[in-house]
């Protein structure tokens, strides 16, 4: 049952990847228009230039799932590499338990109270002519607690059974 | 000893010791930073709004730091070069060109080493592709093993020094608050930033350096030990010929204009990194694009010319239309200018069509995300990390530390290029340009003696780039084993890294007696 919802989850997290990856192209495009509109028609919109800090906070922040189901958070492993798949799972399993939960903990209870209070003042951005969805913005840190919560709970699941195997 | 020394020590070794276990380094960094900062606040060391203060700063330092758009950029420019196998191509028409020569294929490697260097400045992407790419055409002809792996680990590590790197990048964020810092310690209270551009200038002349010195090393060796490095026979029918040269010019010149373009943007102060590196991204797509088949490529070739003719209308005629008075001449400019960059436009548009047709497209991006998810994350937690460090007051006793040396700067910086040199056998760079580097540099910059930001940066740079090149723990030799085969002995690869290693210390004492090789270029374009 716990195993099913693992597997969920990575689904889940693998689709998300596949919505991000236009993001970054996104990005490309957008900072490319602007760099036009600036050299070459010598006119500029705070606005577009602002809309890359949106792009590209949903695509770091919200990320951060996907490329921890990818395994690609860089690992230093010098020993790691050597270990038997159990001790790998026993890494996964403490260290996810002890270092990444608490972690997330933290993150949830800072940042939802600090998210909130732009919601409550639909904060709008500092440059008269910017974009006014600041709260917006800054809702895109809960995206990273979000995508990372799940990936703990997966690999919770994950590293416990392959603990247990042997 | 008091408590907040008694934490920030042991922070520190918990951080190193729990790294150790292979536990991704991103969580590992947050995690043992919020327990030490609990630890700070139930033994009254750190006051508890340090730990507060954690999404502030995310937002202020992070999510709206512009700089740092230029990382997902510049990952996209170097992984759609890489998919679309741009390296592939230079690197066989280079062995053709030089190979004849002794030592020519290695000397090929480097070259086409620096070029990849600058357009992707990932390292162990670097060192994986050179290692699969040359080091069996190297062995099959007969190359000394420890050189023809020496060669490709140091020419994958050159992703580092030379701009435009991510390395150079991330560096330049830390370093200009650093430096903004010693400055108001020193009571200048309008201090002067240092940008991305300047520390890509100052870091030029010697990365060519290096290059350079790697390539007399391989002439040397070749004279010397001819066995070492044969010359490649020639294929039967083969000729140097105009249609090769003409092979050769089609190969080369492409990547070789996005980097000039990319690099000369910057360094000219024309563009910011971020804006020069979308630059390059579409042009990493339109290269990619122009692969595939004939057709694409003549179309690619007209996008880059309506491109190159729409840069150089804006260069003599005023496009904007909302002023009052504008000549006949500049309105029919704007229109071209208009035609122009639907035509550009259609053309990206197809190179898109196309490179998404065989799936390059889609990969090159969900990697892009991958990577530079994983970089942030990094950054997300050394956020917390350096509140819960300051919150000990960690950074107090490490200026104390530097500036209660004897010897001066001299021995500070010392101290901590050897620390740095240590800890890059274990940590990546970025977790060194975060962890490491916010906490010293200030310090450091604060000293009398100092020649700044830039020759610092480009010091440190180097340094970690000798550190991953050196036996037995450097990172590079742990890609390069991951791809070199079998019937290449560890051994041999450890020895083939030893004498770059000995060029990378030579050029470190270099830059560091002579700081001018670093300050001499970003002097003269920015007047720092």
């Amino acid at each position: 049952m716990l195993y099913r919802l693992s597997e969920k989850i990575e689904a889940l997290l693998e689709a998300s990847g596949q919505i991000l990856a236009f993001l970054p192209l996104i990005l490309i495009l957008v900072q490319f228009t602007v760099v036009l509109m600036v050299y070459v028609f010598a006119s500029g919109s705070i606005q577009l230039q602002e809309s890359l800090q949106y792009i590209n906070a949903m695509m770091f922040l919200g990320g951060a799932g996907y490329a921890a189901v990818r395994d690609e958070h860089v690992r230093v492993d010098i020993f790691y590499s050597t270990f038997s798949k159990t001790s790998k799972a026993r890494v996964d399993f403490y260290g996810t338990l002890f270092l990444l939960v608490p972690f997330l903990i933290l993150f949830w209870i800072t940042t939802v109270p600090y998210v909130a209070q732009s919601w409550r003042e639909l904060e709008a951005s500092v440059e008269t002519s910017g974009l006014p969805y600041v709260y917006i913005l800054k809702t895109t840190l809960i995206l990273f607690a979000l995508t990372l919560t799940l990936h703990a709970i997966s690999a919770l699941i994950r590293s416990f059974a392959a603990m247990r195997k042997e | 000893m008091d408590m907040s020394l008694i934490l920030t020590i042991s922070m520190f070794l918990a951080l190193v010791g729990f790294l150790m276990s292979g536990f991704p380094v991103a969580f590992t960094l947050g995690g043992t930073s919020l327990l030490f900062g609990l630890i700070g606040v139930a033994t009254g060391t750190l006051d508890i709004t340090f730990l507060e203060l954690l999404p502030n700063r995310l937002f202020g330092n992070v999510v709206r730091n512009e700089l740092l758009f230029a990382i997902p950029l510049f990952v996209a420019m170097g992984v759609m070069l890489e998919k679309s196998n741009v390296a592939e191509d230079l690197l066989e028409n280079m062995a053709r060109l030089f190979g004849q020569l002794r030592g020519g294929l290695g000397i090929s490697v480097t070259i086409v080493g620096a070029l990849l260097a600058a357009s992707t400045g990932i390292v162990g992407a670097t060192v994986v592709t050179m290692g699969l790419l040359s080091l069996p055409i190297m062995l099959k002809r007969g190359y000394d093993p420890a050189l023809a792996s020496g060669t490709i680990a140091a020419a994958g590590t050159l992703g580092q020094i030379i701009p435009p790197s991510i390395v150079l990048i991330l560096l330049a964020d830390v370093l200009s608050s650093a430096w903004q810092q010693a400055q108001l310690s020193n009571n200048i209270f309008s201090p002067t930033p240092m940008s991305a551009g300047e520390l890509f200038a100052g870091a030029l002349v010697p990365g060519l350096a290096l290059v350079a010195m790697y390539i007399l090393y391989q002439i040397a060796v070749a004279i010397l030990k001819p066995n070492s490095s044969p010359a490649m026979p020639r294929v039967d029918g083969e000729k140097l010929d105009g249609r090769f040269y003409r092979t050769l010019f089609a190969a080369l010149l492409p990547p070789f204009v996005l980097i000039i373009a990319v690099l000369g943007s910057i360094l000219f102060g024309i563009a910011t990194p971020t804006e020069a590196a979308s630059v390059g991204a579409i042009g990493a797509i339109l290269l990619g694009a122009a692969r595939l088949d004939g057709k694409s490529r003549k179309i690619v070739f007209a996008t880059l010319a309506a491109l190159i003719a729409l840069l150089m209308i804006s260069n003599f005629a005023d496009l904007r239309l909302a002023r009052t008075n504008v000549p006949t001449s500049d309105t029919v400019f704007f229109w071209i200018a208009v035609l122009l960059t639907v035509l550009f436009t259609l053309g990206l548009a197809r190179a898109l069509w196309k490179t998404h047709k065989t799936g390059i497209l889609g990969e090159a991006m969900r990697s892009t995300v991958r990577i530079s998810t994983m970089i942030y994350t990094i950054l997300i937690a050394a956020a917390l990390f350096s509140l819960v460090f300051r919150g000990l007051g960690g950074d107090q006793i490490i200026e104390d530390l530097l500036t209660g040396l004897p010897g001066g700067q001299f021995t500070a910086i010392l101290l901590v290029m050897i620390l740095m040199f240590v800890l890059g056998f274990f940590l990546d760079f970025i977790e060194i340009t975060f962890v490491v580097v916010p906490i010293v540099a200030p310090a450091l910059l604060a000293m009398d003696g100092t020649y700044g930001p830039i020759w610092l940066g480009v010091l440190m740079a180097m340094n970690l780039q000798t550190s991953f090149l050196t036996p037995p723990f450097g990172f590079a030799l742990f890609y390069l084993r991951g791809v070199a085969p079998d019937s290449v002995p560890t051994s041999a690869i450890y020895r083939g890294a030893l004498p770059f290693v000995a060029i990378q210390l030579l050029a470190l004492v270099l830059i560091a007696t002579f700081p001018e090789l670093v300050t001499w270029l970003p002097g003269k374009i920015f007047g720092s």
